[in-house]
């Protein structure tokens, strides 16, 4: 299929670099040692022209990066915008078209203030449901309400999440937020969308990853170490939350998953990279890849089942809730984290003997996944 | 509260579409459901730009669809 042979990461956080310059903080590492080889440059941003008043941002790039007759195309799928980049990436290299791929995910928000921030991200729901005022962390809010109720889930099982995540971004030096938090701090944090308090929502965050993604038979020639993309699926659902029988399943995300296990020939990865937008989403999204049955993820969190050293540790980056969520940047930082890890790249972090990882970016509320099986072997 | 009723299948749908799911029809009616009976809310305190700071969000049944809407 294709290989991740190389990562750059510009740090998550409020940040005062312009949007351009924070892309390159990224990419000048990989370009640096191949750029010879670069033959085209994907980048994966959703809102550049709502927050930053610009239009045309992947050619702006390669010119700002002096690859200036390198060929470019934006992937705008709002926030799994970098789970359709990296498909897309792949499905380049695989097709013969181009060799090698920079890819590079983006975002500058910071800048703007919160409810404006707010108006741009739900400017993707449909125009009824857009008109009563939600927020897409809302529709978390009323899914944690909906999950408990179904499957009589405890409130610090919800929470937990947050925690592990928590503990996990501080060990993670590209983390936006770099607090350790117990459970009582978690729960005693202000509620914004009720039941889900401030510290169980992912910040608003400036920040960019870049990959390089080439054909498995050129690998070698880059690196000693590359991370194979096994499997990669996408699926979409309905854009109208009006129009789905539940909230408590996520049918792209589990589509999704289904192709990325089958073209991978892997059941269970040894880590995985969820969206947790919103600590919830990652219980059901874990559900709804199979990783434990409908209704259960969260006592698997009360076990310690998703923490490093767990049977399967779920968001050792932080996750979107502590790395924070740069729309455009999250799926990629995803796939950045299994290279990392796979590699035996995450430091205080890492995974011990991990060989295979998921990568699961989702974009709205579930409007479309991408999961790609990533692995050592080819 | 309306909605939008298939006058092919009698499918009925909060979101206008230029085709029906189920039955690829064209033709639509906007017709009162009434009042919609709630499914669960959330109170929010960060809300969109153009909107209140704090208001009740909920999802509901809305004759054969689902509605959200908002009470302040
Ligand atoms: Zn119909």
């Amino acid at each position: 299929m294709a290989a991740i042979v190389s990562a750059g990461f510009a740090r998550f956080g409020k940040r005062k670099d312009s949007i351009m310059d924070i892309a390159a903080e990224s990419a000048m590492p990989v370009v640096r040692s191949h750029r010879d080889e670069i033959d085209f440059a994907l980048v994966s941003n959703c809102y550049s022209g709502e927050f930053n008043g610009i239009s045309g941002i992947n050619n702006l790039l390669t010119t700002y990066l002096s690859m200036d007759a390198v060929p470019s195309i934006r992937i705008d799928n709002t926030s799994g915008s970098g789970g359709a980049a990296l498909f897309t990436a792949v499905s380049l290299v695989e097709s013969g078209r181009a060799r090698c791929v920079l890819l590079t995910g983006v975002e500058k928000m910071s800048e703007r203030p919160t409810k404006e921030v707010t108006r741009i991200i739900s400017s993707l729901l449909g125009d009824r449901e857009k008109a009563a005022g939600p927020s897409l962390p809302s529709f978390a809010g009323l899914l944690t309400t909906l999950y408990m109720r179904e499957f009589a889930a405890t409130r610090e099982s919800i929470a937990q999440v947050a925690v592990k995540n928590h503990r996990n971004g501080a060990l993670n030096p590209n983390a936006h937020i770099q607090k350790v938090l117990t459970l009582e701090q978690v729960l005693q944090s202000n509620v914004i969308i009720d039941p889900l308090r401030l510290f169980e929502i992912s910040p608003i965050s400036d920040g960019a990853v870049s990959l390089l993604v080439v054909p498995d038979p050129e690998a070698p020639s880059f690196t000693d170490k590359p991370v194979h993309v096994k499997g990669i699926g996408m699926s979409s659902e309905s854009s109208h939350l009006t129009a789905r029988e539940t909230l408590t399943d996520m049918p792209s995300v589990r589509r999704a998953g289904e192709i990325a296990r089958r073209e991978s020939g892997i059941d269970r990865p040894d880590l995985a990279e969820l969206h947790d937008m919103a600590t919830v989403l990652e219980i059901v999204e874990m559900e709804s890849l199979g990783f434990y049955p409908r209704g259960e993820g969260w006592k698997a969190v009360l076990e310690g089942k998703t923490e490093i050293g767990g049977e399967l540790p779920v968001n050792t980056s932080g996750g979107l809730n502590s790395k924070g969520h740069p729309i455009g940047a999250s799926g990629v930082a995803q796939a950045a984290e299994v290279y990392l890890q796979l590699t035996g790249g995450a430091g205080g972090r890492q995974v011990r003997d991990a060989r295979t990882g998921m990568a699961v970016s989702m974009a709205g509320f579930g409007n479309s996944a991408t999961a790609a099986m990533m692995g050592l072997e080819k | 509260m309306n909605v939008f009723r298939c006058t092919g299948c009698g499918a009925e749908l909060f979101e206008r579409r230029a085709s029906c799911p189920s039955c690829f029809g064209e033709s639509f009616e906007e017709v009162d459901a009434g009042e919609p009976e709630a499914i669960v809310s959330s109170r929010l305190t960060v809300t969109p730009e153009g909107f209140a700071d704090s208001y009740d969000l909920f999802i509901g049944k809305l004759g054969k669809a689902r509605a959200i809407y908002r009470k302040e």
